[in-house]
């Protein structure tokens, strides 16, 4: 009995995740099941029907591919941008520190829609970035509605999660292994390469993932920022759950989502060992 | 140990009886909700300004009944309404056309009570529903939202026909709602019933479609009205196919904007009351539609949302009536939509405009 006590702490929140969770996940992969007319609504009869349309038509499956391409480079994007700034944060002044923290956060402080429309405003053709381009005698082709602007929407929105994510691994390394190391002859370069980074590879992996499927899960900034050319899985489940009323099959698509970004993170964990080697404890 | 064990018991069981007791009394006291208030699933924006200042305040004057307003989108309305199918939690639902007939077709909605709807007498025949279930509320006209500063600016006279769509002039200028907006469901009928189709086969409108893409008229499909409003004020397109009201409204704010009615017709575009089968609050949902079709509402409705009314005695201003299809007349030259042959197409038709029109490059 004594071994069970630690277990009612969890049990609260094990409630509030099952009601809230898992039991409305359970309906969404129940309700996919099923077919759907318009004249008579949801059927009762079981079938696989929606999963069958997805994967046999190359229509779902290039938004599929769309939708995880996009959700990848915002993740490199946000992985180049974040990490020099997380290495930044960790080398500065408190002060410093907060105020950097303080800019990175902003996006997160905004609702979503207003700085989607920000972004609207400074990509469309007669928006700032063409402006400016323009003032330099250089013409260029407008970035609305191109995978360009939804990468740089997302990536704005997504980095701060990046950027804590590394902060926080960096956290871990004791100063004085990186100190070792200069000491023992390696270059600073050397240094980064061959301490900082593989002792920061956990924070790095956890980044990408929560990026990734922020990213791939994303709503309003892939349908402002790319159109409805550039459609996604979100775009498409709203589409047939709001707009044509198909619930079964939005929630078959949904799944579907699910089930391809838990199969590309569960391959990233794979590929990037996430053991560190040699972790040197303070 | 047995004393832990103990007060474990107890304070397991006093949570229960407290969580048991506190779901019981919540029961009750929704069970005990009389007629003393009615659950209205409405629009946002200046509707729902509208109907917070001037529609609530007058009839809980008039009959003490409270409204709920829930603010929402036709469709997402519609979503509560189809899911909340055996137990609503919507008296009066504001649907559009399509939503209207999709939910009658799939029963959700309860015949009007003539005996408590005794300003259905007042409405114009082409305001009620055959079967008497729910009535329009207001008339708007699909049409032409142009840029009138750079129409003047490129020499192109104001658009007044379907056709001028294909204007060469209008090269990259064009732009349309995805499928998901009302108006270019419609917009894909009314380009079929031009070439002299049906909504049986859609397919000359969609080619029309296709023709106005492929000749670089058309270059943006916007996926809100905010989006759209955007574009056409900033200049990005030129002409859009819009409703009225929302056309108005950039005017009276001062932008360079203008609506234009086609000559073949606008296209006829309603929304309607309805009342949801077994609604909570069945009695003060008649009377509550009733209210919102009598002459002082559909004033109120008219002039904010600058559409037609449906009631025969609304008195409307000159300047208003240029605005709205106020006549029997007018009403009669719009284009009406079959839209239960819509209703029952809708989904190939969404299918065909992703595929066809938006998907291809």
């Amino acid at each position: 009995m004594k071994t069970m006590r630690p277990y009612f702490l969890l049990l609260p929140g094990l409630l509030l995740f099952t009601f809230f969770l898992i039991f409305p996940l359970y309906i969404v992969f129940e309700n996919s099941l099923h077919e759907y007319s318009r004249l008579n609504g949801m059927l009762p009869s079981f079938s696989f029907v929606n999963y069958l349309k997805i994967l046999g038509d190359s229509y779902y499956l290039e938004i599929a591919f769309r939708t995880i391409n996009q959700a990848f480079f915002t993740s490199i994007s946000a992985l180049i941008l974040g990490y020099p700034i997380a290495l930044f944060l960790i080398a500065t002044t408190p002060r410093k520190r907060a105020i950097i923290i303080l800019f990175v956060l902003s996006p997160l402080l905004i609702s979503v829609i207003v700085r989607t429309f920000g972004w609207v405003i400074i990509l469309g053709s007669n928006g700032l970035l063409v402006n400016t381009f323009q003032y330099f005698g250089i013409q260029m082709d407008p970035l609305l509605h191109s995978k360009s602007a939804v990468i740089i929407g997302l990536t704005n929105v997504l980095l701060p999660f990046m950027v804590l994510s590394i902060v926080t691994s960096l956290q871990t390394i004791d100063p004085a292994v990186e100190l070792a190391a200069s000491s023992l002859g390696a270059s600073p370069f050397s240094v980064f390469m061959r301490v900082t980074l593989p002792l920061s590879i956990p924070g790095v992996v956890s980044g990408l993932l929560i990026v990734f499927s922020l990213a791939s899960s994303s709503f309003v900034t892939p349908s402002l920022l790319g159109g409805s050319k550039l459609k996604v899985l979100s775009g498409l489940i709203y589409e047939q759950a709001m707009i044509l009323q198909n619930w079964p099959f939005a929630d078959a698509l949904a799944v579907f989502l699910m089930v391809v970004v838990f199969a590309v993170i569960y391959i990233q964990n794979l590929v990037i060992p996430n053991k560190q080697k040699g972790m040197v404890l303070h | 140990m047995k004393n832990i064990l103990k007060t474990y018991k107890i304070k397991l069981l006093q949570y229960t009886t407290i969580v048991t007791c506190c779901t019981l009394l919540s029961f009750k006291v929704a069970s005990q909700t009389n007629e003393n208030e009615v659950i209205l699933g409405g629009y946002g924006g200046t509707y729902e300004q509208f109907t917070r200042n001037l529609i609530m305040p007058i009839f809980e004057k008039a009959t003490g009944i409270k409204i709920k307003l829930v603010v929402g989108t036709a469709l997402s309305n519609y979503s509560k309404v189809v899911s909340t199918k055996n137990n609503p939690e919507i008296d009066v639902y504001w649907s559009n056309e399509l939503t209207h007939v999709s939910g009658k077709q799939l029963g959700l909605y309860e015949k009007l009570d003539p005996k408590i709807m005794t300003q259905l007498q007042n409405v114009y025949p082409i305001a009620k529903d055959p079967d008497g279930i729910g009535v329009l509320s207001h008339i708007q006209v699909t049409g032409f939202q142009y840029n009138s500063a750079k129409f003047k600016q490129a020499g192109i006279p104001v658009p007044s026909s379907w056709n001028d769509l294909f204007d060469p002039r209008l090269k990259g200028k064009v732009a349309l709602y995805n499928f998901g907006v009302a108006f270019s469901q419609d917009l894909l009928v009314i380009l079929t019933r031009l070439q002299g189709g049906t909504e049986k086969d859609v397919r000359p409108g969609l080619e029309r479609l296709k023709a106005l893409k492929s000749s670089g008229n058309l270059s943006f499909f916007a996926t809100s009205p905010a989006e759209m409003d955007n574009m056409l004020i900033q200049g990005q397109a030129w002409i859009a196919v819009n409703s009225g009201p929302r056309s108005f409204m950039l005017k009276d704010r001062g932008a360079p904007i203008d609506f234009a009615i086609p000559k073949e017709g606008g296209g006829l575009f309603a929304n309607y009351f309805d009342i949801v089968k077994n609604a909570p609050h069945p009695k003060a949902a008649q009377i509550l539609t009733n209210f919102l079709i009598s002459p002082e509402v559909q004033e109120i409705i008219a002039k904010d949302v600058i559409a037609a009314p449906v009631n025969s005695k609304v008195i409307v201003s000159e300047a208003l009536k240029e605005r709205i299809p106020f006549s029997e007349e007018k009403l009669r030259k719009l284009i009406k939509i079959d839209r239960v042959e819509m209703n029952r197409q809708l989904d190939s038709w969404a299918d065909m405009w992703a595929r066809e029109l938006e998907g291809k490059n």
